[in-house]
């Protein structure tokens, strides 16, 4: 029986239209290794609240990524918001563990003080940073794909979600029906290479 | 600086406290109101690594078991593909499906 919350990762970064490389680049990763990619993209405006759901989904990952790269205009709290939810799970149901992520070494010492004595990685701001950083922390010792291979993989994945975007004729990638597409076409993907099987 | 010198995956190094930046161990060992003495996990990768071990033994989940999580119907699967095989074209899957048995 496939057990989802030990495999389920929750993505916390920035909708933004700069981040959709590093968003895809973190799916395609997450994916190769047979990790569930979750995010709030995947909330639907349903009127029980926004943040209840946001807890719901957290409860339901035992990893969560956080980058907090995002340090400029226009301000987003979102990111940080979402990490202290993640600690106070860790800290009151010892059910969850969190990673952060950064694009520059030190500069969380300064934007974020609190929660300095846990060093985040450093992915300067690359697709293969990103990949490097998600296999390292995450990966299981028994799979050990090449990074340059799930690069590969994660710039024909982001080929594909610019098309589809194109074809929606809309302005991001960060839309519901899209996370829904992308995370299908990524799976089919990584059994066709190898990274994961169809079926165990 | 002792992080250059170290061969070993897990070594100690010295850090300072105020600036975050490493030194010699044998410094920060003598300043220890105003450095650290920190172990030091580096991969292969080379990537650092602190904080929790998330690293598991078992086996990540199959395409299938992902699907049933996220509650993706089997039939998008054919939609997936013919999006694949025009943005990326059919030669190029079946290079990797090479690669793979390979």
């Amino acid at each position: 029986m496939p057990k989802p919350f030990e495999h389920s990762v929750f993505i916390n970064i920035p909708y933004d239209k700069s981040y959709e490389n590093i968003f895809v680049a973190m799916v395609a990763s997450l994916v190769s290794i047979g990790k569930i990619p979750r995010c709030t993209l995947e909330i639907a405006e349903s009127g029980e609240g926004r943040l209840n759901r946001i807890y719901e989904l957290l409860e339901e990952c035992a990893v969560s990524i956080h980058d907090l790269s995002h340090v400029r205009t226009p301000v987003r709290f979102n990111m940080p918001f979402e990490l202290g939810i993640a600690c106070s799970l860790k800290r009151y149901k010892g059910s969850h563990s969190y990673i952060l992520f950064e694009k520059v070494g030190y500069r969380l010492d300064r934007t974020l003080s609190d929660i300095k004595g846990r060093d985040p990685y450093i992915y300067k701001g690359s697709m293969l940073g990103i990949v490097n950083c998600v296999l390292d922390a995450l990966g299981s010792e028994t799979c050990r794909h090449k990074p340059s291979r799930v690069h590969k993989f994660a710039q024909d994945l982001l080929r594909i979600a610019k098309d589809t975007k194109k074809e929606r004729k809309i302005e991001s990638i960060f839309k519901r029906a899209v996370f829904h597409e992308l995370i299908n076409v990524a799976l089919t993907l990584a059994v066709d290479r190898g990274f994961i099987p169809e079926n165990k | 600086m002792a992080a250059k010198k170290a061969k070993a995956s897990v070594f100690k190094v010295g850090r300072d406290a105020k600036t975050g930046k490493f030194i010699p161990v044998k410094a920060a060992k003598r300043r220890k109101s105003t450095a650290i003495v920190e172990t030091v996990r580096i991969s292969r990768s080379g990537v650092f690594k602190s904080g929790d071990s998330i690293k598991t033994t078992t086996p990540g989940l199959s395409a299938s078991e992902i699907r049933k999580t996220l509650k993706i119907k089997k039939s998008s699967v054919v939609n997936a593909r013919k999006r694949i095989n025009k943005v990326l074209g059919k030669k190029k899957a079946s290079v990797f499906k090479r690669e793979k048995s390979a």
